[in-house]
């Protein structure tokens, strides 16, 4: 409340503040208007989606048809499932192996640390395309092709993750684990017991990112995936899109369905979400 | 005693091998080891099926001198970063100070900013296709005055590509805003306090201050953009999947095409070498960037 009189007064000073105001708000506007629409779409009838003028609101919101079809004409929870899968069972490995390793630069003493360190970093500008015939006849090797795992098992090792851990366990002062040290605790012991409750926010915001890449991914399921029950979300929602015949009212339920995962982890944990990217971006 | 000091050091660093093979290894697996194989495979005219030999420079060759699809792959990549990045920059850094002030709503705007960055990119491609469709709202607005239906501007070959451009504006811009937003809270109030005691106008104090200071975010964002631009992979094939015919391919769209939907195993190879060499110039130029031209 106290920002609104303060900027009421700061507007009598400078009436130029409100133009600049109004700007922001219109820009937000046409930042969320794809939403606005996507949204209110998905309670639209056929007939109404595409007239013109434009019509920004449906007749009703009770025209739950769109939705009853995007779960009935295809395996919209399977989907779901698919994604849901992926991104836990990626979040989990990544988390483990990226915070060990993340430790040992952080924390322990050995030969070779910065080299392998830079080593590391370097992993971060190959893009994916670049590796992505090979790792492809890799997993044709494996029998790995139209399963989960190559969208999960090679991502279990990121150097992004592995440098965003070692800026946040790099703050931990060295006292707290030498008292840990002291009890004659082990390496392993001191890192589940102090590091890890510790660094819990950095943990949180990994994960978030991590997720969000995950459930938005295309690259991987187009390239590894054939059978359409193990698609992800991501991709499977194309299913409404046919090259003759495109189910837009489906196509808006699920797309929005789609979304509901994402808003969530965003909404619980913007906190942690947008220090986890700042981080990042401050050091370089 | 410094015996077991000597031991004691061993056992921490060997402990720290142990912590760091698995990823380590992982990483050579996966990332290290492809990008040699992607090296070599570019010099053999391998397709998925049957054998293959060495072709020497063949692939390079056909790249340069007669692929249209590729020169037009990277001429649209060009047009594609030098739209996006500095609308997405300049966007964000106008909206991240005036968020720095003591507006209300901030975090709702915050909020409403980034959003666009978390979204599925095949959810809100059919609402892209229609908001630019001959009868959607941008066409109308923009052929207002003009005779005759509008264009369909996602159909359209002399506008395509600068749509997409404009979408990852709308796409990308809240990451940078984040980042930007941080540094401003990172520059000492002093600095403008001093300057206002010597009566510098707002405008003096945005080229001498804070330009200044957000030169290494800056210059952390643009190169951070143009890397991912160049993989802009996902945008391309939600939107337009390259079409009408080729007119939107750019070069991240264009190797998944050769490799997975023509299975020119070796000449898709030969083409992320080349995505790979951009990329790696890019990345030197960060490095040694940081050091020389950034103010710190």
């Amino acid at each position: 409340m106290s920002t609104i009189v303060q900027f009421a007064k700061d507007v009598r000073h400078n009436p130029t503040k409100l133009l600049t105001y109004f700007f922001l708000v219109i820009f937000s506007v046409i930042m969320i208007l794809p939403f606005f629409w996507l949204v209110t779409s998905s309670f639209k009838a056929p007939d109404e989606i595409f007239t013109v003028p434009i019509k920004w609101l449906p007749e009703s919101f009770g025209y739950l048809d769109n939705y009853e079809r995007a779960f009935t004409s295809a395996p919209f929870g399977k989907f779901y499932y698919n994604s849901l899968k992926i991104a836990t069972l990626r979040i989990i490995g990544v988390l483990f192996f990226s915070s060990l390793c993340a430790f040992s630069f952080a924390k322990l003493r050995f030969k070779g640390k910065n080299i392998i360190f830079l080593f590391i970093l370097g992993t971060l500008m190959l893009p994916a395309q670049v590796t992505i015939i090979p790792t492809y006849y890799l997993m044709t090797k494996l029998s790995w092709v139209n399963t989960h795992l190559p969208l999960i098992v090679p991502l279990f090792f990121d150097g992004f993750v592995v440098f965003m851990l070692r800026q946040f366990f790099l703050t931990i002062p060295d006292s707290l684990l030498d008292a840990a040290k002291i009890d004659g605790a082990g390496y392993l012991y001191t890192f589940f017991t102090v590091m890890i409750p510790l660094s819990k926010p950095a943990l949180a915001s990994v994960s978030m990112l991590i997720f969000i890449w995950s459930w938005n991914d295309i690259l991987g399921p187009l390239i590894f995936i054939n059978s359409q029950h193990l698609l992800p979300i991501s991709l499977g929602m194309n299913v409404f899109k046919q090259t003759h015949n495109t189910l837009y009212g489906p196509l808006f339920a699920g797309s929005v369905i789609a979304q509901i995962p994402l808003l969530i982890v965003f909404v619980a944990g913007q906190k942690y979400f947008q220090q986890g990217i700042a981080t990042t971006g401050i050091k370089g | 005693m410094a015996h077991s000091k000597r031991q004691l050091n061993r056992y921490e660093a060997m402990v720290a091998w142990v912590f760091i093979l698995p990823t380590l290894l992982g990483l050579l697996i996966f990332r290290i080891l492809p990008i040699f194989v992607t090296i070599g495979l570019s010099f053999t005219n391998w397709k998925m099926m049957g054998s293959f030999r060495w072709i020497g420079l063949l692939n390079y060759r056909e790249m340069i001198l007669f692929d249209p699809i590729f020169t037009l792959s990277m001429k649209n990549t060009v047009i594609f970063l030098l739209v996006s990045i500095p609308g997405s920059l300049s966007f964000a850094l106008l909206v991240a100070m005036k968020l720095n002030e003591d507006i209300p709503g901030k975090t709702v705007f915050r909020t409403v900013y980034f959003i666009p960055y978390i979204t599925t990119i095949t959810a809100i491609a059919s609402v892209f296709l229609w908001i630019f469709h001959s009868q959607g709202i941008v066409s109308r607005l923009l052929f207002y005055a003009s005779e005759g239906d509008p264009p369909n501007l996602l159909l359209d070959k002399r506008y395509v590509i600068y749509v997409l451009a404009i979408i990852q504006i709308w796409r990308s811009m809240g990451y940078s805003l984040i980042i930007y937003l941080a540094a401003l809270q990172n520059i000492p109030p002093e600095l403008y306090e001093s300057a206002e005691v010597d009566g510098a106008r707002p405008l003096q104090k945005f080229w001498n201050i804070t330009w200044p200071m957000l030169t290494p975010t800056t210059f952390f964002l643009i190169i951070t953009e143009m890397i991912s631009s160049f993989q802009a992979f996902d945008l391309v094939y939600a939107v337009t999947e390259g079409g009408p015919g080729t007119v939107s391919h750019v070069l991240a769209f264009y190797i998944y095409r050769v490799g997975f939907r023509l299975f020119r195993f070796g000449y898709a190879s030969a083409l992320s070498v080349v995505l790979f060499l951009i990329i790696l110039v890019i990345t030197l130029v960060q490095w040694r960037g940081q050091k020389r031209w950034v103010y710190e």
